[in-house]
């Protein structure tokens, strides 16, 4: 079964190599026709091109001097030990796959100054028993000088943001790290997160998130989105214009609950509420990109559209509940962020809506005119955009990555048909008033990949 | 090997689209993005190489 399905995986990835390489050959070997009878059309797809490509631009050209200004930061940090108390919180709702090992890879971390704090939110599953089994037999190991706190609460159910406002509520740290049940750290994770928070400027920090079952087409595929996306963080780092602070790795100074309040239990991505609202209250996010956390990807097309569903959604809810934001002249609010980077945000799901028609134009416009240039300029600009993120990658499966990143511009077909669809049914359920609770997908749990030559430290599987 | 040998394909290609490019007037846009993407970067390695240094 292993070896159909990898068979099965070197056939698509052969077919888009084969497509691609005819695209490019096409350009060389099948000239353009002398006349062009489309140039309004040409102009169209030049013009939805253009935006895209200068907000690339912007982003991979700024996103190297993010590690600049980071080794800058670190050779001119303050002297001394930073060790605060950090409290790691996981929210769980039926998640008897992956909350055991989750928490076995926060055992494992090298900064030891830690707590973990797991509330279920009335799980329907074993999860409850088998947690109080594991925290039993955890708590009878004798004389563990390295051992830490672990609370546990079971609660009933009421919503991801109540489950995360019960675990600070539990909780002592002076640093709050909010992870999903279904991902693992590093042994360096929670430190990597500590050494930002020296800078006293910074209130949150954004860790670099990493699709863990890769072995599946999906999991591969989002491995390269999560690069892709991960990577311009960095460039929104340097300008203080983090909005989304996702729930699988987050973590905040204890003082951010105290002025802004805890998490909403009404917005349904409440994670991003909360990284505007720490915006809207003019604080630092800063992106931790070695701070890096391991997730499950949804190993099945059915459990991304329910993912992306809710991502999009939720974005729309927080976009409408702060749209005060948007354009704002308020000295504590980031221009970079209210004129550029929320307003192009938007933009950016206006374009995705016409995408399908671009895409259809771009087609038409190709055979039409035998002209493939815009093709074979969009692989080189998307195939050099992967080549340069998998480069700088801390931690990548790099040598599958490289491989894909030639045919990637086919790939984020797959996630443009979801996110296009995760759109038209985000604005039907807008129009309808349906509501959205916690979204889950079957688990098939988490295996980290195994350390590789040049790895910063050694991940043990779980 | 094959990576390498994917990569080197890769970048002839672009030699040739580059050529190729400069003949198109709006496709030099595409040729001053990867040139500035290029640039920064090859230049915020050096800087935080010494930096570093």
């Amino acid at each position: 079964m292993k070896s159909l399905t990898r068979n099965y995986k070197a056939l698509v990835y052969i077919g888009l190599y084969c497509f691609t390489a005819l695209l490019i050959a096409s350009l060389f070997l099948w000239g353009p026709n002398e006349r062009n009878d489309f140039p309004l059309l040409r102009l169209m797809i030049v013009g939805f091109a253009t935006v895209l490509l200068t907000k690339y631009s912007v982003y991979m050209a700024l996103s190297p001097w993010y590690d600049v200004v980071e080794r800058y930061r670190a050779k001119h940090a303050r002297r001394g030990v930073y060790q605060p108390f950090v409290s790691v919180i996981i929210p769980a709702w039926n998640e008897e796959v992956g909350l055991i090992n989750t928490v076995k890879s926060i055992l494992k971390s090298a900064y030891r100054n830690v707590e973990i704090v797991v509330v279920n939110d009335g799980s329907t599953d074993d999860s409850d028993q088998l947690f109080r089994d594991f925290l039993a037999s955890y708590e009878a190991i004798p004389d563990n000088p390295n051992k830490l706190r672990i609370v546990y609460r079971y609660k009933e159910n009421g919503g991801k943001g109540l489950a995360l406002n019960k675990g600070i509520e539990l909780s002592r740290g002076e640093i709050i790290v909010s992870i999903d049940a279904d991902c693992a750290l590093l042994p360096s994770t929670i430190g990597n997160f500590v050494r930002h928070f020296k800078d006293p400027r910074v209130m949150a920090a954004v860790g670099n998130v990493k699709i863990g079952n890769t072995e599946h087409f999906l999991g591969m595929l989002q491995n390269l989105e999560f690069l892709f996306s991960f990577y311009f963080k960095k460039t929104d780092s340097l300008f203080n214009t983090i909005y989304i602070i996702g729930g699988a790795a987050g973590a905040f100074r204890r003082e951010v609950f105290d002025k802004i309040g805890p998490y909403s239990n009404t917005n349904i991505t409440e994670d991003i509420d909360l990284s505007v609202r720490i915006q809207e209250a003019g604080m630092r996010i800063a992106y931790a990109a070695d701070a890096i956390v391991y997730t499950e990807g949804a190993g099945e097309l059915g459990g991304l559209m329910k993912q992306r569903l809710r991502w999009k959604r939720g974005r729309f809810q927080t976009f409408w509940e702060h749209r005060r934001l948007f354009f704002s002249r308020l000295s504590r609010h980031n221009k970079f962020l209210t004129w550029g980077v929320l307003p192009l945000a938007l933009f950016g799901d206006i374009q995705l809506f016409f995408e399908v028609l671009f895409l259809a134009f771009l087609y038409v416009y190709s055979m039409l005119t035998h002209d493939f240039s815009s093709f074979v300029s969009g692989i080189i600009v998307v195939s050099l955009i992967f080549a340069i993120q998998i480069f700088d990658d801390p931690r990548s499966t790099k040598l599958s990555l490289y491989l894909l990143a030639p045919i990637g511009w086919l790939l984020f077909y797959v996630t443009t048909v979801v996110e296009y669809r995760a759109l038209i049914s985000s604005l039907r359920g807008i129009l309808s008033g349906k509501k959205l609770r916690w979204q889950r997908w079957e688990r098939a749990g988490l295996r980290i990949p195994s350390a590789r030559k040049g790895s910063p430290s050694s991940v043990t599987p779980l | 090997m094959l990576v390498a040998a994917i990569w080197i394909a890769t970048a002839a290609v672009v030699a040739l689209w580059g050529m190729e490019a400069l003949n198109h007037t709006s496709y030099r846009f595409v040729l001053a993005f990867i040139m500035i993407i290029l640039l920064s970067n090859i230049l915020a390695k050096l800087v935080a190489a010494y930096i570093e240094a």
